[in-house]
């Protein structure tokens, strides 16, 4: 608790999630470090009133939920492309939509989906990290593939 | 970044992976910013707090089921669809939302608007020129209430004071086939102490002494200092003959007694329709004019974080809009949207000149209003299309309210650890012997940024090594479009040195002169520099030979770009053939 160099730790494992999560909400991949970083911070300020620390990483997904969507409320100046719409043609970078995909998972199946491959954990470090049976968490990520397959399908007619 | 997998789901998610990984230099500091963030202490369990807002929740829902069952309906609902009633019930005006499209131009000329408010007002309008006054078009949308079928009189209020009466447009987007403006008129004749007494001439009014003594007589004359007051009215007809007057200083005066306040006279701005229409009852319209006296223009905030030779300089950029209205209306919850650029004054041969004040450039603004668009020639809308390109629109993701007289901020972006590349720039023909110093950035979304950025102020800022910011300058950026090159002019060099000098000048005839000159870069740092050197070249020259490769800048221009070591010297000979 407080401990500064073990929050680091969890800062480190979870900031790619977390950006995902952020990316996937607000669909502004340059404002998402920046959100992360700052619920991280919040997270940080808050640590010693919170009456189970060890589930610290369950407050970091709703309180960077809450400042994506006050970011979102916020006016902002945006400019508009001057030149028509170019024609559909394939895109690039699909990762805005795949982040909104895995966002909308609940929160167990976000979190392993995100760990094994936004932060590249092993199923066991995972297990390990998450204090739940390996084998728990090959099922959930098996359970949230379901889930994203259809949404992403269109995506892998490659 | 686990093993490739042969599941494309996983693939997929893995190259996803790739694109949320940390880049943002935050993230190395972030555990000085905890360090530097306090902790809340921690706080003992309150068990039965929760229960305190129990009754007020139980009122709420209480008062719910009762709105929802009781059928108590909220006042007012404009429609009830009943025409039949409606055409017995008096005209209303709702207002439902407002665009407001500001142009950004530094200079507008105060004459392309016919402010006549204004100028009632006694502001003189600004002169062509001489400051900025700004534009806006405004789309006005309003329910107009229980109109009948026939001619109807309509009065808008809340309009702006430095409205453009010529420009005012009023659409029925209900019926925009059988619903017209006969008649449009701008009645800006507002009450005041002057225009009262203008309309009591040769009337009755009673003056009110400070020691209370009331005096009656017919209003002959009066000016800022005084009245004069006839003992008789007017003769209604035959010879005029001389009146008794008296003369009566406004100073000694405590009020004045009209008998009633003119009809004519208003307390706004008022737009009078006779508005004729095939459809009684509800029509939603869209009201649309051009006001002046709002503005808006483009502040930046840079915080340069020097590199140390290995890593390079970068900046932390924050951008603010500064809309400035005092154009006499507040625009509620506006729907907002700012044009930057530079408005070409180019004029359409073809199109008709517009009489009077009405200039090009406010066509061309309400040809880029589609409301308007099916009242214009084909011409001029090909014109204002191809025009229009020329600016860059930025628009605001929610609505917000811009008050009148209210000077108003709004974030345009915010991005920090921006890279940006130092340039040491010597034009020796133009700028003497001093080697200027710019910092530049590539306006791209690899770089952080990537949207166009409108011209504006730039306030510079250096952080030192304690973290802390000091000012170092103000400078301007242009209007800058995406994969440009940020310039930021960061002073004069003190430790890189130029010279310049002509080598050698031959007048082949007398037209064709042909000169050798050499330029000299030392650079006294310690570390690499990045060298920018230009050639003026003038009219007519063209450089023939040059111990440098070079690049042709403009018609007028060469320049010479490359590195310069740690203490070395550059030394560039170029002959530049004159033939004039």
């Amino acid at each position: 608790m407080g401990d500064r160099t073990v929050f680091m730790q969890l800062v480190e494992r979870y900031r790619a999630p977390l950006i995902s999560y952020v990316y996937g909400l607000t669909g502004r991949r340059d404002e998402a470090e920046e959100l992360a970083q700052e619920a991280f911070c919040r997270v940080w300020e808050k640590l010693p009133t919170l009456r189970q620390p060890e589930r610290v990483v369950s407050w970091l997904y709703p309180i960077a939920h809450n400042l994506s969507v006050s970011a979102a409320r916020k006016p902002r100046l945006v400019p508009i492309a001057a030149d028509p719409p170019a024609p559909a043609a394939p895109r690039a970078d699909d990762s805005a939509e795949i982040h909104r995909a895995v966002a909308a998972l609940p929160e167990d199946h976000r979190t392993v989906v995100a760990l094994r491959h936004f932060a590249g954990l092993s199923h066991e470090e995972i297990a390990r990290t998450l204090e739940i049976p390996a084998g728990t968490v090959r099922s959930r990520l098996s359970r949230a593939y379901e889930r994203l397959r259809p949404q992403l399908a269109h995506l892998l007619e490659e | 970044m686990p093993l490739e997998n042969s599941d494309p789901l996983e693939r997929l998610l893995d190259k996803a992976g790739r694109a949320v990984q940390p880049t943002s230099p935050g993230w190395s500091t972030l555990a000085d910013r905890l360090t530097h963030t306090p902790q809340h202490a921690a706080r003992r369990p309150r068990r039965w707090l929760w229960l305190v807002p129990a009754p007020f929740g139980i009122a709420a829902a209480v008062a719910l089921w009762l709105i929802l069952a009781g059928g108590i309906h909220p006042p007012g609902n404009p429609d009830n669809g009943n025409r039949v009633q409606a055409e017995q019930l008096p005209i209303r005006v709702e207002r439902r939302d407002v665009d407001l499209t500001i142009l950004s131009i530094a200079e507008t000329d105060g004459e392309t608007l016919y402010m006549p408010q204004l100028q009632q007002a006694g502001r003189p309008a600004p002169q062509p020129g001489k400051r900025a006054t700004g534009q806006a078009i405004v789309k006005d949308h309003r329910l107009i209430l229980n109109l009948r079928a026939g001619d109807n009189i309509v009065r808008f209020t809340d309009v702006a004071a430095t409205i453009d009466p010529t420009s005012v447009r009023l659409v029925s987007t209900t019926d925009p086939i059988n619903t017209q403006v006969v008649e449009q008129n701008f009645e800006f004749d507002l009450a005041s102490a002057d225009a009262l007494l203008r309309r009591y001439i040769d009337g009755q009014i009673i003056c009110i002494f400070k020691d209370g003594k009331e005096v009656t007589g017919y209003l002959a004359a009066y000016d800022d200092s005084g009245l004069v007051l006839a003992a008789e009215p007017p003769a209604a007809a035959g010879p005029r003959k001389a009146r008794a007057t008296q003369s009566i200083n406004r100073a000694e005066l405590q009020a004045l007694r009209l008998s009633e306040l003119p009809a004519e006279l208003l307390v706004k701005p008022t737009l009078v329709w006779k508005l004729r229409t095939k459809v009684a009852g509800r029509h939603d319209t869209t009201l649309t004019y051009l006001c002046g006296l709002i503005n808006w223009q483009a502040d930046y905030v840079v915080v340069v974080i020097p590199g140390d030779g290995q890593k390079p300089d970068r900046i932390d950029l924050t951008g603010w809009v500064t809309i400035d209205n005092r154009s006499g209306a507040t625009y509620d919850k506006a729907g907002l949207k700012l044009i930057a650029g530079d408005v070409s004054r180019k004029t359409d041969p073809w199109a008709v000149r517009p009489q009077g004040r009405r200039q090009v450039l406010e066509e061309e603004l309400l040809d880029f209003d589609s409301s308007v668009e099916l009242r214009l020639g084909h011409a001029r809308r090909e014109f204002v299309e191809k025009s229009f390109f020329e600016y860059h629109l930025y628009t605001l993701s929610a609505a917000s309210t811009v008050r009148d007289q209210q000077i108003k901020q709004l974030s345009l972006l915010q991005r920090k650890g921006v890279e940006a590349g130092r340039r040491y720039v010597y034009d020796p023909q133009s700028t003497g012997a001093a080697v200027a110093v710019e910092l530049t950035a590539k306006n791209e979304k690899d770089n952080r940024l990537g949207m166009p950025l409108p011209k504006g102020r730039v306030m510079l800022e250096q952080r030192d090594s304690d973290g802390e910011s000091a000012l170092v300058g103000r400078v301007s950026i242009d209007h800058t479009a995406v994969k440009e090159e940020i310039k930021l002019p960061f002073g004069n060099a003190f430790d890189v040195a130029g010279e310049f000098r002509t080598i050698e000048g031959v007048q082949l005839a007398r037209n064709h002169r042909v000169e050798t000159n050499e330029m000299r870069i030392r650079n006294h740092k310690t570390e690499a520099i990045h060298v920018r050197a230009i050639g003026r070249l003038g009219a007519g020259g063209t450089v023939t030979q040059s111990s440098l490769p070079f690049q042709q800048h403009d018609s007028k221009s060469v320049y010479f770009e490359f590195a310069l070591k740690a203490n070395a010297e550059q030394v560039i000979v170029y002959t530049v053939d004159y033939q004039y």
